[in-house]
């Protein structure tokens, strides 16, 4: 049996909260085991946010998020895609390694974080968009 | 996404913090999470036990807060319990930088202890 979820996000964060909670709250009415959701929900999460900061989108209407998710048997598999500049998150630079506080830079922890945690992440450019797909198992 | 400051030692802040602590989460309580911990000028404990979702945003708020209180000589101590917490601090390797208690007793005597 399959069952999805699909909708364009506009590039504005607050969007992105109010469909992450829109997204959680579908996933648990199909009994998504919830370290699975917290999984797309990461990233979501990271991916997205990303993308709203830094791809520089496209104005006006080709300046959105493809959001898709897809329930399988036994997975959960998120799609994101946009039509921001070539972008390979699997191929992003790893953040340096932290040696002290006083050193250490906050930013650029997010895609390695997703990657840690849903390591099965597929990327890939079509039709000039950035498409991301990450699967989850459905129960753990 | 919700700030607590909770009783404390004089020389110590104690803050709890609750719900999502994600973009949006992070633009919400940012800047009185600054005001809490860092402006105070005291060593601080935060404790994210009742917190749902840490994204790499609420990384760099504590991390930046951290960062802050070592310049005046303060340290931070944070509170985790529970795999989702947990997991995304080891995830972003910040917990090599500030300590991570079990629970309050415990970040209290990394405090008292001096540096770990």
């Amino acid at each position: 049996m399959r069952s999805t979820f699909e909708q364009r996000l506009t590039a504005d964060l607050r969007a992105l909260s109010a469909l992450a909670a829109e997204l959680r709250a579908w996933l648990a009415l199909h009994g998504v085991d919830p370290q699975a959701v917290h999984g797309i929900d990461f990233a979501l999460e990271e991916l997205a946010s990303n993308c709203i900061r830094h791809a520089q989108l496209p104005s006006g209407a080709q300046g959105w998020i493809g959001v898709r998710v897809e329930l399988t048997r036994d997975a959960v598999e998120l799609r994101l895609d946009d039509g921001g500049a070539p972008f390979d998150p699997t191929r992003a630079p790893a953040p340096p390694r932290f040696s002290d506080l006083a050193s250490a830079t906050a930013g650029g922890r997010g895609l390695r974080m997703v990657l840690e945690l849903t390591p099965d992440l597929r990327y890939e450019r079509v039709n000039e968009r950035n498409v991301v797909r990450v699967r989850v198992p459905r129960a753990h | 996404m919700n700030l607590r400051v909770l009783e404390a030692p004089p020389t110590q802040v104690h803050v709890a913090l609750d719900g999502r602590l994600d973009t949006a989460g992070v633009d919400a309580i940012e800047v009185k999470f600054n005001a809490a911990v860092v402006a105070r000028r005291k060593d601080a404990v935060v404790d994210l036990s009742a917190l749902e979702f840490l994204s790499s945003m609420g990384v760099r708020m504590l991390l930046l807060a951290a960062k802050a209180l070592e310049r005046t000589g303060q340290r931070m101590v944070l509170v985790a319990r529970g795999p989702v917490i947990s997991t995304a601090l080891q995830h972003s390797a910040i917990d090599e930088l500030i300590p991570v208690a079990q629970d309050l007793d415990q970040a209290r005597a990394i405090l008292a202890g001096g540096r770990p």
